[in-house]
């Protein structure tokens, strides 16, 4: 099979790999660039954990082709927060107990961040429906509702939270 | 000195597990590629039954980048035996399995050939070029037409299709039935299921240079038990081979048997000599790893006029798919004994059969066999309510277990430990406000909508029972645990246990207990290492039937104690104090007025230079513990459902959940072991079935058709506690694991039968929408 060799930015680093048309992004994210917090569940799209952000939006991993990345900016969980401080959603999964055994975690973070980025307002409905494309099998999803609630808390604009 | 540290234990404090997987930092087996790496497809049967004729390999072999593929017959040239059930029955037809497929294939998604290749494309490429020859037979896709007298035979040399029986309780007294003013015969059924943790199997087995050794890290419950039981049909001392569980995806019981594709990892790796990987996919974990709970009831009630239940007989048919998993019929020997659940029935008898179908094997799952007696008994006790015109609550009562009672012998043989019954279910019924339904009934009407509320009321056999009675009851293994602490110079302490880690947060909660003994900071003081077979104490079970709480627990308790002693003696010498006048708190060691940091005693027991007289250099301590008996978790809970009639979907509105654990060591933690498996109890009820057509395809292949809920299907549950501690375990606990997963179902099928009236539909499981929307027909009427 024909080899091309392509370049991603990953968390704001280039990663240069030759590929096969057919490898998937989860495969070039985790073996290629080395960078394992993404996890597969599923291979078909359902699940979530495999989900990372594509020029800022969330996509999932297992259902794009590396090569369809080329020349774009990905993030994943290991890019969510860019000091060694936890990003406050991290945080607050910490406080909430927002996971268990946490395959499910990264693709959970990386959903959560740009709804909580482009949300109005933060309403366990539309946490619920944010989240309704990632599948937790340990938590009953509980505890990653609350902690995105006091996530949300921690985030408000200094402003309004003084109000 | 600064303010008191709290006790650790009660307390939700942070998981010690969780900063690296927030960061993605995690180490699950497929993180890890070492050069080399071979990676392992195994290639399935397409068919539900037949003869396998021929297997041709040559075009697969000839494919750049394959290593080898090899069929049964060349495991066994390597050396590879038949993997051994672990728990058998007497009389059972056979006790052992076959590696891959030889001359028969079973069920679709039976492994029959592995490839090993230098990357899972090509892997999976050469696999789709192995070409079989088949000749198919008539399948058999349930176990009533497995026992049909003219069923196909799966193995031929067998009398029939029936595995193993197990009868539990005595002969039921006939006169019992006969003479009864109340009987109830009933049918219940319960769906097949698959436990789908988020991470699917996994192993990689390394050869380690120099040496015939083997390391290997798998996905699995149970360290240990693995290591021996892939030793031994690898063919190899357990010494050869160390099993390490790194970060685990969830378990839920299915990670807790031995499969063969982890046999053929660490065989294949210590034979090439290379790295073996194999990491499952979705699709094959759904068909190819284990299903669960699939089983029929048949069962008969006797009661007197005030609704006291006399007498219960009944017959379980187990679907067990093409051949046993590790666990042999075991769940269907304790949903046997279990179906009483809290209630005192002098005689019961329930024979259960195994049954071989041409499905995917049934192996544990979360509950194992409690939720399939729960939904049975359940149900029973609202029918027999509804027979004697008596709240659901009311004949509960009359029949539970009192408190003056325990320990309490079932009919069965379980000997059910401490509680009080009815405290939950009052409890239950004052949080759901029980009493003011009907109102709330009436506002739905207005909506248009069917409202309907139901309860089920349970116990759960955990933290298994002593490994004598264990030894009489057929496993291979036991049921002990070891844990060893050791200190470092600085005065922190290194716990380690065999158990391993699905989520439960074992490593937190062993830093807990182990804190308050020693008045350690669980947090930065404390250090877990979990689940490795050379490495770690030995586990006898790993982290199976919500155990690692409460045995290795008590280890942890009985060694941090003993430590705890040789530090006071040291104190002792230090301030010269009497030993016992020394008590570790905060980091220190404190006796009247004066302290000593413990970092001190430790540099002191190490070096050897300061001790007292008589006080031997070191400080490590190791504790067994088993237990005399298991525990029993019980509890109440109440599901308050809202239907809507033109598509027959179920919204569960309220949820409460009342729950006797003993101790709580972390509330956040056993609340959310509590909601996890409710919320899968509820998916077990709602959404999730692995359905079968009559050829015996497999229908729900993926998760888009094997339905897992989602935030939008669980609703908000509310959890409240009862507290009994466990009278006969060090530290009290009783496990959490499972009891949560056992009271959904058939509190939700109550409800419904609450909301509709009583049709027979909600004796089988699932309550899909459709079959909901069937049975509004049936209840009025229609069609
Ligand atoms: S792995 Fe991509 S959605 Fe499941
Ligand atoms: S924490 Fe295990 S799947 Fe979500």
């Amino acid at each position: 099979m024909t080899l091309s060799t392509i370049t991603i930015d990953i968390n704001d680093q280039a990663y240069r790999a030759e590929v096969e048309p057919r490898r998937l992004l989860s495969d070039f994210i985790r073996e290629d660039a080395g960078l394992t917090g993404t996890h597969v569940g599923c291979e078909h799209g359902v699940c979530g954990a495999c989900t990372v952000q594509l020029d800022g939006a969330p996509v999932r991993s297992c259902l794009m082709l590396a090569i369809q990345a080329e020349g774009r900016s990905v993030r994943t969980v290991e890019g969510l927060s860019d000091s060694p401080e936890f990003h406050p959603l991290q945080k607050a999964f910490l406080d909430a107990h927002g996971l268990q055994c946490g395959y499910c975690t990264p693709g959970f973070l990386m959903s959560l961040e740009p709804y909580m980025r482009d949300a109005d307002e933060i309403s366990e409905q539309g946490i619920r429906e944010a989240i309704a494309g990632n599948i937790c099998r340990c938590t009953g999803y509980q505890s990653i509702v609350d902690a995105v609630q006091i996530a949300a808390n921690e985030m408000r604009p200094q402003e309004d939270a003084e109000r | 000195m600064s303010a008191h540290r709290d006790r650790a234990v009660g307390r939700s404090i942070a998981r010690l597990e969780d900063p690296r997987l927030l960061r993605g930092e995690g180490n699950f087996v497929a993180d890890q590629n070492p050069t080399g790496t071979l990676h392992a497809h195994f290639v399935r049967g397409p068919i539900a039954h037949g003869n396998l004729v021929n297997v041709n390999c040559e075009r697969a072999i000839a494919l750049p980048g394959v290593h080898a593929v090899l069929t049964v017959s060349d495991l066994a040239q390597i050396g590879a035996i038949p993997l051994k059930v672990g728990w058998n029955h007497p009389d059972q037809q056979i006790t052992e399995t076959e590696l891959l497929a030889s001359d028969r294939v079973r069920w679709v998604g039976q492994a029959i050939a592995v490839v090993l290749a230098d990357s899972l494309y090509i892997a999976e490429d050469a696999g789709e070029l192995v070409e079989l020859e088949l000749e198919p037979l008539p399948a058999i896709t349930s176990a009533s037409a497995a026992i049909d007298p003219d069923a196909t035979k799966l193995y031929p040399d067998w009398p029939d299709n029936v595995l193993a029986e197990y009868t539990a309780g005595d002969v039921a007294n006939p006169g019992l039935f006969a003479e009864a003013a109340i009987t109830l015969h009933e049918q219940f059924s319960i769906q097949r299921l698959a436990a789908s943790p988020l991470e699917g199997r996994a192993a990689l087995a390394v050869a380690q240079p120099g040496s015939d050794r083997v390391t290997a890290w798998i996905s699995t419950q149970a360290a240990h038990h693995a290591s021996e039981v892939i030793a031994e049909a690898c063919g190899w001392p357990t010494s050869r081979l160390r099993v390490i569980t790194p970060d685990v995806g969830g378990g839920f019981g299915l990670k807790e048997a031995v499969f063969a594709e982890d046999v053929i990892t660490c065989l294949l790796a210590g034979h090439f000599g290379r790295p073996v990987k194999w990491i499952e996919d979705r699709r094959e974990n759904l068909i190819g790893s284990a299903h669960c709970r699939q089983c029929e009831w048949d069962i008969e009630l006797a009661a007197d006029q005030d609704g006291r239940i006399l007498a219960l007989r009944g017959d379980l048919l187990y679907d067990m798919g093409g051949e046993p998993t590790g666990v042999g019929i075991g769940f269907a020997r304790v949903a046997a004994e279990m179906l009483g659940g809290p209630y005192r029935i002098e005689s019961v008898e329930v024979k259960a059969r195994g049954v071989v179908t041409n499905k995917t094997p049934a192996g544990a799952y979360r509950g194992y066999g409690g939720p399939e007696a729960a939904f049975a008994i359940e149900r029973l006790i609202d029918l027999l309510a509804l027979r004697l015109n008596l709240p659901p609550h009311e004949v509960r009562r009359r029949n539970f277990v009192q408190p003056d009672q325990f320990p309490y012998s079932s009919a069965s043989g379980m000997v059910y430990d401490s509680g009080n019954y009815e405290e939950a279910l009052d409890l239950a019924l004052a949080r759901s406000d029980f009493a003011g339904f009907e109102r709330r009934r009436e506002e739905a009407q207005k909506l248009g909508l069917l409202r309907g509320i139901g309860m089920a009321s349970f116990v759960k056999p955990s933290g298994l029972t002593n490994s004598r009675i264990m030894a009489g009851a057929g496993t291979d293994h036991g049921n002990s645990e070891t844990v060893t602490i050791r200190m470092t110079a600085d005065g922190a302490a290194t716990v380690l246990s065999g158990v391993s880690s699905q989520g439960q947060g074992h490593e937190t909660i062993l830093a807990q207990v182990c804190a308050d003994v020693l008045g350690l900071d669980p947090e930065r003081e404390i250090s877990v290492l979990l689940g490795d077979s050379q490495m770690t104490p030995y586990s006898s079970a790993g982290a199976i039937n919500s155990r690692v709480a409460i045995i290795a627990g008590a280890a942890a308790r009985l060694a941090a104690e003993e430590l705890r002693a040789k530090l006071q003696l040291i104190a002792a010498g230090f301030m010269d104090v009497a030993p016992t006048a020394v008590v570790l708190a905060d980091s220190q060691a404190v006796a009247g007025g004066k302290s000593v940091p413990i970092a001190q005693l430790a540099k002191a027991a190490l070096t050897g230079f300061e001790l007292p007289d008589g006080v031997e250099p070191g400080l490590e301590q190791s504790a067994t513990y088993d237990p005399p008996n298991g525990t029993f978790p019980y509890g109440t809970h109440v599901a308050e459902i809202e239907i809507e009639p033109g598509s027959g979907a179920i919204e569960i509105v309220r949820y409460i959940a009342v729950n006797d654990s003993g101790i709580l060591l972390n509330p956040a933690i056993v609340n959310g072991q509590l909601i996890g498996a409710i919320a899968q109890g509820i998916g077990g009820a709602l959404l999730e079935e692995i359905a079968y057509d009559s050829n015996g395809q497999i229908q729900t292949a993926s998760l888009m058709d094997y339905l897992l809920p989602t935030a939008c299907e669980i609703p908000r549950i509310e959890i409240e506690h009862l507290c009994t501690p466990a009278p006969h375990i060090p530290g009290g606990v009783k496990g959490v694991g499972e009891s949560g997963i056992l009271a959904p179902a058939p509190a939700i099928a109550n409800a419904l039968a609450n909301a509709l009236g009583p049709v027979e539909a909600q004796n089988h499981l699932p309550f899909s929408p459709p079959v909901v929307w069937e049975m509004i027909r049936a209840a009025d009427g229609i069609g």
